[in-house]
Order: C-alpha cells, then structure tokens, then sequence
C-alpha cells in the first residue's frame, strides 16, 4: 500500500467525520445540509480510491474505479450546490443547480462501459491505473464548468461581504482550487501523461476549511484550522504511513529477521508512533499556536491588564474612553462605540468610541432587541453568527438588522448583578479574521470588569458631586459666616459711635428745646450748642478717617503708611474704649511706615486686635493700658499691640487662628476675627503671631514687608503663629 | 421747698445743660461726672432724684446704683428713686437696668419734654 492508498483512507474518513460533524451542528441550515451531501460524494470517491489501491486483482480494482468514478461525477454538481448555499443564492440559482445535477446523472451510466473507463493497466508503479475513455473528456469538461462557475460565483459575491465573511471566502477559495487542483493530480495518468498524483492529500485539508467555513464562528482562525490540519495530517501519515511501508515495502526484510512473525515489527512500530504521535501532535500544535496566535495572546494580555488598570480609574468618562481606546488599539479594530446607561432618561447613550462610523445611532432604546437578547442571555453576540442563522430564525433576522444599524461585528453586554450597566459595540478586526471563542471568553472577562469599574467610576461621581456641592455650601455657610462677622464688628463700632454722637446731640437737643420754651436767646446755651455740634463734626471726621475707601477699588493694593491706619482706628475707638476705662498709647517714632496693602483690609485687622485686646483686659479688671508699637528694621515693619489682659492658655495658642475657634462665652464672638485677620495678613506677604501669658496679657505681632521689600514678600509664603 | 436731684454723667456738656435745665424748672440740681462723686454727694446731702448715665468710665451707672442703695440700706435712709439715661447702643446695660427695677429710662438724645414729664412722674409715685 502507497502513499496514494493512505491519502485516500485519510481523505475517507476526513470526509465521514467532518461530514457528519458539521451536519449534526445544525441539520436544518441548508449550508450544513449541502456540505455534508459534498462529503459523501468526496467520501465515496476517497473510499474507492482507497479500496483500488490496495486491490490486488484487476476486477476487485475496475470495481472500486468505477466507483470512485462515480464520486468524481457527483463532487462537482454538490460541490457548487454547497457553493450557492454558502453564499446564500441556493433560491435563486436553483435551476442551474438542478441542471448541473441531472448532467452529472447522465454520466453515472457510462461508468459501468468502457465509454469512461476504457481500461485499467499498470502505470508509473502502479498496478491497476486507468485508461480514459471517449466520454471522459467530456466528464472533465462539466467536472471543471461546475468547479469554475462555482470559483466565479464566490468572485462576484466578494465584495458584498463583511471584511469577515471576505477573509472566510477567500480561504474556501483557495482551498477550493488547493482541493480540486490536488485532486485533479489524478487525472494526468488517466490520459498516459506521466504525472504522479501527488496532489490527492489536499483533499482532506479542503474538506477541512470547507468544515470550518460553516462552523466557522466559533472555532479558531482558519490560518490556524489550516495549521493544525496539516499537522495532524502530517503527523498521523507518519504514524500510519511507516507501519504500512514498512509492512509492504519492508516485508522481505522483516521476514528474514523476524521469520513467520514478521508483523510483530510494523505492529510494535505502529503501537510505538501511536502512542508517541499524539504528543508530537500537541507539541507540534503548540509551537504553531505560539507563532499563530502571537497577535492574539498580545492582546489578550494587554485586555487582561486593562480589566485591572480599568478598577483605578474613577471618572466614569475617562473610563469608557479608556476601554474604547484599549480594545480598539490592542486588538486592532476598524471601531468601537460603548454605549452607557443612563439611569434618568432610561436609555443607553453612546459616551465613548473610536473611529465611530458617521451613522453610528447615537442612542439605544431600553425595547430594542439587542438589548433585551443581551440583558436575557448575558452573551456576546457575533454578527457573523447571527447572519449565518438568520436564515432559519425570525428573531435573529431582527437581531442582524439592529447589529447592522449599529454597525456591531460583535456587542459585548457589560453585567454586574443582573443589570446591564454598558454595551460595547466592537467592528471588524482589522486582519478580516473572526472573534475566536477565546476572544469572546477573554471580552466576557473584560466586560464583567468594565461592569464592575462603571459601578465604582459612577459611585465615586456620586460622591464627588456631593462632596462639591457640600463644600459649595460650606465655601458659601463660611462667606456668610465671615459676613455676619463684619457686620457683628460693624455692628460693635456703630454701637461706639452711636454713643459717642448721642452725647453732644441730647445736650443740642436740650438746650435747643430750653430756648424755644423760654423764647430767650441764652448765650450759655447757644455755645453750648456750638460745642456739641463742633463735636459731632469731629465723630463724622473720625468715622470717615476710619471709615475711608481708596480711590480705587476697596480690593487693590496700594501704598499705605500703617501709622496713618493706626491713629485713625485708636482715633475712631478712643471714645468706646475710654468708656470702659481702657487707655490707649501709640509709639511710632518715625514719619511713615510704608507698605504696600489694602486700607481697609489693615485696618480690619488692627480693629480686631485691639477689641480683641479690650476685651481680655476687662475679663479680668475694670480698667487697663493697650500699647501699640510700630517699628521698622531690615525691610519689614512689625506692629506690636500688647494688652494687660487675661491672656491665652499654652494649649489654646496653637488654635487660635483656626475659624470658629473662639475663647469667648458663646454668644460672645463667631471665632473668625483672627483668622480672618490672619488671612488678610498672609494676603499681604506679612506674618502674624503672639506670645501671652496668663493674667498677664498678650502680645500680637503683625509683621508685614516694607515698601521696598518685595522681593522677601515674594519668598514668604505663609503667615504663622508663635506661642 | 425745690426738689433735690444729683445728676450723675462723665459729659461735661450733658451735666450742664441738664443743670440748666432743671434750674429753670424750679428744681435743685448737682451734677458730678462719676459714680464715686455721687457716692460721696448721697453721703454728705440728701437727694430726692438721681438721673445717672448708664456708661461711665470707672464706676458705670449700674455699679453706681448699686452701691448706692447699698449704702442707703446700711444707713437705714429710704431709697431714692433712680432715673437712667441710656444710649440705645446700650442693651446689655439697659438690661441690668431693667432687672435692678430703676424708676424710669430715657435713650438719649431725649426730648426736653418727656425728660421733665418722666422726671414729675416718678417724683410723684415716691411722695406716694
């Protein structure tokens, strides 16, 4: 037995198996029907071819040619039927289908005279080789109309395809020509033209990928169908083949070393390769693998590092962008769309995509049945595998339909706790070639991550929104905080003029009334009248003095003399703090202390200090001095307001500053005056600090940098406090 | 015989045209600018009336009533009814008023009318 008889075996039982495997996927679709029609023809034809190989008398092989013969008639009229049911045109072309077949019938008869077979003789080694007859010529012309009617009908209907349903023609193609090229080895030594068949082993590799061209979608890369196929064919001719050579060829020279049981040896060498040949297979398969399926196991590595990056990411926009940007460029697809949920209009909106196509719907409606297939299932669905049952299937002819409006090669359902959070709509890759099954496991993977990280992305919005709006309301709670603090003191320094301006205005009231009663013009009375109103002249001057905005705008800064600022405000306060015993006292020996600085925002603070500083005393007497020292040295100038009061404990000094922080009875104060007055302090490059002692009293220093001493201000960053 | 009353205010022009005042009224007023000096005049003289400024440097109104009628008491002398001028600036002040029970209050600058009316009245509730 030769190499031919063991292509012929091989290509048998490829044909039964592959046959009967692809039929029982699927025994309605017309595609599976076909194809299995075409493996029996094949199968036929490859049996007989087997069984006349190894015939060892001329009936025994006229037999089996005959029959061989009879497959050959029937292969190319079901080889174009599985043609036109592969793309779909089996209603249309019906009667050129019809007319093929019953041409091939019209041959069957004659293989049983010599009109096809003449006769069988020996030829280029082998024994029973046949002679073609008159009307075989005729044959091989029908034999190859139907092959290239069929070649030119998948030429034609190729660009109508996806990129992917392209990719598979091409490869049923050129296993087609493979297939019948191979086969047609055959036909040479038919007519004396001494060329061996050698081509017959790429039979089984053609009925391989025609397999897969109808089962396609869920196995593997056909460049890997391929691979793996000709490995095993590869492989199992090794472990078949060397038995069988050895038990024909090499059968002399066993007997003579081995005698009667000469078949210990081809039987002990085909248990040996039998055993070692499925080992070979899968490491031989492997090393394929690896080199097939670099690109893919690239980006499943890339898509299994991103599900972790992906938790990280807690913006959901950047998110959805992130995924889109990853899928696309990892596994290198034409487009991408992902398609989120949003809870408030109750729709899916597309938030992110790559290369989205210009009518890529911008919304999916909760009722349209992808999302219902998908929500029901929880399944990837693939277009290809879809469009191959859309068929037979009125709910798949929908689900074509929408997968095609959204131009979706694949849509991926984003789950977590039976909600559907995302979809991805994913294009073709950009090589032709299909989402393999573990593509698919691998994007499952992928989207129940994506799923889980839109949960956090949208719990972190949620709280960062709150988090923003609270602190809206705490910026504005603080502003009129801060407010009501201005207007407590405004409200504090009213109090102090209103009582000082009472004063002069009961005496003009009185004496005023006095001369109306007695009609008499009063002297006396009159300069009194002169006095009070004189003095509330210089009330107004004083609370304009304090009260004085700058030409410009309130906020900007300008050049300021702070002594000018401090006599104004003692000047203002004088009256009020007199009126509960405090002294004040000034010591400012130079003209000017210049800095640069807001009038007001200055005399805020200084205010502050020094009510502050009333107010410690009287906690702990009736009466007391507050001193106020201006000085100057080495470009800054220090302002010193000292208190005989009741001073501040160590471990409040520390807190002194912070808002709210107050060490007045409640009701007493809101506790923003020094921190305010530490902000408008740092505002302007100076620093504010104290030193105190209990019962002893307080010092606050306020140092702010000179007119000419920028570049310090510049360096200094933070106003501090000293204990 | 006139009535006697102590006008008690640390401002001078306030204490000078109230004296006026009340001078040509037929009344007998003595002013002094702080609550010890009244302390001093209740101990030497004796008053039908005081009017007294609620704010005073030193010894305010309130602290000068105080001790007033504590010496009054000591002394066994009947209370002198007490009339306090007040600024309206002055709430926690005027509260204190109001709990010590004075006579009356008047907010300053107060008409020269309702001052002589307010002081009639409470010199009248006091013969009573």
């Amino acid at each position: 037995m030769g190499f031919t008889a063991v292509s012929g075996l091989l290509n048998g039982i490829t044909c039964i198996l592959m046959g009967a495997f692809v039929y029982f996927k699927n025994r309605s679709a017309e595609v599976n029907k076909s194809y299995s029609l075409l493996s029996l023809g094949l199968a036929v034809w490859s049996f007989s071819y087997f069984f006349w190989q190894i015939s060892n008398d001329r009936q025994s092989a006229m037999f089996w040619v005959r029959l061989l013969t009879v497959g050959s008639i029937l292969i190319p009229s079901f080889y174009l039927n599985f043609i036109l049911s592969l793309l779909k045109l089996g209603d249309k072309r019906k009667k050129i289908f019809i007319t093929a077949f019953l041409s091939s019938l019209i041959f069957i008869p004659f293989c049983f005279n010599n009109l096809l077979i003449r006769d069988l003789k020996p030829k280029l080694g082998f024994k029973f080789w046949p002679d073609a007859g008159t009307l075989y010529l005729p044959f091989l012309v029908f034999f190859f109309l139907c092959v290239i009617y069929s070649c030119y009908l998948i030429i034609k209907r190729f660009k109508k395809l996806s990129s992917v349903g392209q990719n598979q023609i091409k490869y049923v193609f050129i296993a087609s020509v493979a297939g019948f090229l191979g086969g047609s080895t055959n036909y040479p030594l038919w007519y004396n033209i001494p060329i061996p068949p050698i081509g017959n082993f790429l039979v089984s590799i053609h009925v391989f990928i025609l397999a897969y061209a109808i089962v396609k979608y869920r196995l593997m890369a056909i460049n890997v169908v391929i691979t793996r196929a000709g490995i095993f064919l590869a492989v199992y001719t090794v472990v078949l083949g060397l038995p069988f050579v050895l038990s024909t060829s090499g059968k002399n020279h066993l007997v003579n070393i081995l005698g009667p049981n000469w078949w210990i040896g081809p039987l002990v060498l085909m248990a040996f390769l039998g055993t070692l040949g499925p080992f070979v297979y899968i490491y031989l398969r492997k090393k394929a693998d690896a080199i097939l399926l670099k690109e893919q196991l690239r980006y499943q590595d890339i898509l299994k590092l991103a599900a972790v990056d992906m938790t990280r990411i807690r913006n959901l926009q950047k998110l959805l962008d992130f995924i889109a940007r990853t899928i696309t460029e990892s596994v290198c697809i034409r487009h991408s769309a992902i398609y989120y949920f949003n809870p408030e209009a109750k729709r899916f909106e597309m938030k992110a995509g790559i290369n989205p196509k210009k009518n890529q719907p911008a919304v999916i409606d909760l009722k349209n049945e992808l999302v219902v297939w998908l929500e029901k299932n929880k399944l990837p669905l693939a277009y290809e595998e879809i469009n191959d049952r859309s068929g037979n299937h009125p709910d798949f002819v929908i689900l074509e339909k929408q997968m095609r409006l959204l131009n979706a090669s694949l849509a991926l359902p984003c789950i977590l706790e039976n909600k559907l959070l995302n979809i991805i709509i994913l294009g073709d890759k950009l090589s032709g070639n299909t989402y393999t099954t573990d593509d698919l496991d691998n994007f499952l993977i992928l989207a129940k991550e994506t799923a889980l990280a839109t949960e956090n992305a949208q719990l972190y919005g949620k709280i960062e929104e709150d988090i923003k709006q609270r602190t809206k309301d705490l910026i504005e709670l603080q502003k009129q905080l801060i407010q009501a603090e201005k207007l407590a003191t405004v409200g504090t320094l009213a109090g102090g003029v209103a009582h000082e301006i009472n004063n002069p205005l009961t005496a003009i009231l009185t004496n005023v009334q006095m001369l109306l009663r007695s009609g008499e013009l009063d002297k006396e009375s009159l300069e009194m009248i002169e006095e009070a109103t004189k003095r509330c002249r210089t009330i107004v001057q004083k609370l304009m003095a304090y009260a004085k905005k700058p030409l410009a705008e309130t906020a900007v800064f300008s050049k300021i003399n702070l002594k000018t600022i401090i006599n104004n405000t003692v000047a203002f306060l004088r009256y009020q703090l007199e009126q509960d015993n405090i002294k004040i006292s000034i010591k400012a020996p130079a003209e000017a202390y210049l800095v640069e600085g807001n009038h007001n925002e200055l005399e805020q603070v200084i205010t502050n200090i020094i009510l502050n500083a009333k107010d410690a005393i009287k906690q702990i007497k009736k009466s007391g001095i507050i001193d106020i020292t201006l000085s100057q040295a080495e470009g800054w100038v220090k302002i010193e307001i000292e208190d005989e009061g009741t001073g501040i404990p160590e471990n409040m000094i520390n807190r002194i500053f912070d808002p709210f922080f107050t060490t007045k009875d409640v009701g007493k104060g809101l506790g923003l005056g020094l921190s305010i007055c530490q902000s408008i302090i740092k505002k302007h490059k100076g620093k504010i600090s104290l030193r105190s002692n209990i019962n002893r009293g307080t010092v606050f220093t306020v140092t702010l940098p000179g007119l000419n001493n920028i570049s310090i201000a510049n360096i200094l960053k933070d106003g501090g406090r000293d204990g | 015989m006139a009535k006697r009353i102590l006008i008690v205010d640390d401002e001078a022009m306030i204490t000078k045209s109230l004296k006026k005042l009340l001078a040509k009224e037929g009344f007998a007023p003595t002013i002094v600018s702080s609550g010890n000096e009244a302390l001093d005049q209740i101990k030497t003289n004796d008053f039908d009336l005081l009017i007294l400024d609620i704010r005073m440097p030193q010894m305010d109104g309130i602290e000068t009533i105080t001790a007033i009628r504590q010496y009054m008491a000591v002394e066994g002398k009947d209370p002198i009814p007490e009339i306090v001028i007040t600024g309206y600036a002055d709430e926690n002040k005027y509260k204190c008023a109001v709990d010590l029970k004075v006579s009356a209050y008047i907010y300053k600058p107060f008409d020269t009318n309702e001052f002589l009316d307010t002081i009639k009245k409470v010199l009248e509730q006091n013969n009573k």
